[in-house]
């Protein structure tokens, strides 16, 4: 079964692009999604997908609380369904 | 610090109440993206650098330049003397010789436009949005309106519904920015009266913070939307129209 960093990378160039491109190859648990230039519109929409993707509460707010993408990595490593 | 050899890429935009806007033009342009990168301290180069696309990696250049430019400008400080420090929250703030100036800014880019909003006192927030049609209008209006805001939504399509949906959320996303705590405040738990997307300025107060006014007022054109929210003192409020 493919890491759950395999999954948000898929997940990720599934749903999100900046100037046109996709980015799941450049998502790095070191960077934050601003880092790789999404909007909040773009990191709001993308939790909604997280949250259905991996049936985790991950409203705005808890997302407001993630300092990169390693964060967001170790919370659905530990809420994940 | 000289721009002359790209010209300035930033121009007055409004004057909002006691704030003033400026706006950055983020086009693709060589001579000015060279330009920029000179006007950055060490830190701001490495954050530069960290940027993994030239599309945000230049609208980052581009806009902290025209920050510096305008604040030595207004401060009448050297660009070596200006550094930026930010809050717990992430907020930026301007520092000369390492004490805050007596001027607030807020900064917001999307697409080709940035804003920048200034003002001598009291908190300020600033959002651009280029206006994009969007797949999730619905499952995003769920997470960041309220119910009366999504009713609002419900009831305009077409272009008219992209429309309203930028200006809705332009409009709060100026109010969480100059409240200043991000998204760990949460946005559907206020409402954009209609009086203020309806028309242009307003007096607003958070529910949970009555005791604090905002000057909220649309700014966007048609090449965006786009808001500004400046915190009011007891003594402006019987001077807005």
């Amino acid at each position: 079964m493919a890491s759950i960093e395999e999954r948000l990378k898929q997940l990720a160039d599934e749903n999100l692009e900046v100037d046109g491109q996709p980015i799941g190859k450049l998502l790095d648990p070191s960077k934050s999604l601003f880092d790789l230039g999404l909007s909040s519109l773009d990191i709001v929409a993308f939790g909604k997908v997280i949250a259905q993707e991996f049936n985790v509460p991950l409203t705005p707010e808890k997302g407001a609380e993630m300092r990169n993408i390693g964060d967001l990595i170790a919370y659905l490593e530990a809420n994940a369904a | 610090m000289s721009t002359s050899a790209a010209r300035c890429w930033w121009s007055s935009f409004r004057e909002v109440g006691s704030a003033t806007v400026i706006h950055v033009d983020l086009t693709p342009h060589a001579s000015r993206e060279a330009s920029s990168a000179l006007w950055l301290n060490e830190e701001e180069r490495v954050r530069w650098r960290h940027y993994p696309l030239p599309g945000p990696r230049r609208r980052f250049a581009l806009c902290r330049a025209a920050l510096r430019a305008v604040l030595c400008s207004r401060i009448g400080c050297s660009n070596e003397r200006l550094s930026f420090g930010s809050s717990s929250y992430g907020k930026p703030f301007a520092l000369v010789d390492e004490a805050p100036p007596a001027i607030r800014f807020n900064l917001s880019h999307s697409g080709k436009h940035g804003l920048i909003a200034f003002a001598p006192h009291g908190r300020l927030g600033v959002d651009v949005e280029e206006r994009i049609a969007r797949r999730d209008f619905d499952e995003l209006g769920e997470a960041v309106f309220g119910p009366h805001e999504q009713s609002a939504l419900a009831c305009v399509r077409g272009c008219d519904r992209v429309q309203l949906f930028f200006r809705l959320w332009t409009i709060k996303e100026a109010l969480i920015k100059a409240l200043g705590m991000g998204f760990s405040f949460d946005v559907s738990r206020f409402e954009v009266p209609p009086v203020l997307y309806q028309g242009r300025m307003s007096i607003f107060c958070f529910p949970q913070l009555p005791e604090v006014h905002w000057r909220v007022e649309y700014i966007g054109n048609e090449e965006f939307s786009a808001a500004i929210a400046h915190e009011l003192f007891p003594s402006q409020l019987g001077d807005q129209s």
